[in-house]
């Protein structure tokens, strides 16, 4: 399936995703009693995404190599993870990220949009390259 | 594997299939959820039937946006950019189009996440299997 990838570069992909979903867990801990989530400071939250996704897209690119293709199968395979492993525990053991359901329901909102700007990202960052 | 570049037409049809699966994914929440989709073991069978209901879309947008099988993942990674990010902000600002009831809402919200992926997963898989990496 993956022809043109190593296998050190799918572990990368693959540990890098679990890493991702681990960090917006306590992010999202971290933020949400601050009110990250609320009025103006979830606007602030999703503007403050794209710099904080930028480095990870970057870090993917410079580990997958030149390739555009690589680069994009390497984003997938990280926020298919990601999405997934958020996708069971929002439903499953939603008392990793809230106790509060409009808290819940924010913080998967943003990680929706985290997810949607990472892919747009990638996209771009692979169109230059 | 290479993902070979969208051609613009392309391009763009994705992002306004991706606009159409975000809202009839809102639909089925907004519908779903009142019928019990959300709780208990159903619950779990959506989740397994979200993989099986995923199919269909992406192979109708293969045929429908002309797309070679080694396109397809980017395709996918375009459709599933515009629906997460729609997601994203309407869960926020538009939650009212999910539904009325906050612990359905958040349900179908996760749900939504665990789709993604497996719209990611299936885009990558069909997209290799009949000699997709050749390309």
């Amino acid at each position: 399936m993956f022809k043109d990838i190593s296998l050190k570069q799918v572990t990368f992909c693959v540990s890098y995703g679990f890493a991702l979903w681990i960090g917006a867990i306590l992010l999202i801990r971290a933020i949400g009693p601050m009110g990250a989530f609320s009025g103006i400071g979830l606007l602030l939250s999703f503007v403050g995404v794209i710099p904080i996704t930028l480095p990870a897209v970057l870090l993917t690119k410079r580990v997958m190599g030149p390739s555009r293709g690589n680069m994009l199968v390497g984003v997938t395979i990280i926020s298919t993870i990601a999405l997934l492993m958020a996708g069971i525990c929002f439903s499953f053991f939603p008392s990793l990220y809230a106790v509060d359901t409009p808290t819940l329901l924010a913080a998967s909102g943003f990680m929706l949009w985290g997810g949607g700007v990472g892919f747009a990202l990638a996209l771009f960052i692979g169109e230059e390259g | 594997m290479s993902t070979p570049q969208l051609t613009k037409p392309q391009t763009v049809f994705s992002v306004f299939y991706g606009v159409i699966l975000w809202f009839l994914a809102a639909m089925m929440v907004r519908y779903l959820g009142p019928l019990g989709a959300f709780e208990g073991v159903a619950l779990l069978i959506t989740y397994a039937l979200v993989i099986p209901g995923t199919v269909p879309f992406i192979w109708l947008g293969q045929r429908l946006l002309g797309l070679a099988t080694s396109q397809l993942s980017n395709s996918v990674m375009v459709i599933t950019a515009t629906a997460l990010m729609l997601d994203g902000l309407a869960f926020n600002f538009f939650r009212s189009l999910y539904g009325a009831d906050l612990a359905t809402v958040m349900a179908g919200s996760a749900l939504i996440l665990w789709g993604a992926g497996i719209g990611l997963v299936l885009g990558m898989v069909m997209g290799t299997a009949r000699g997709g990496s050749k390309a």
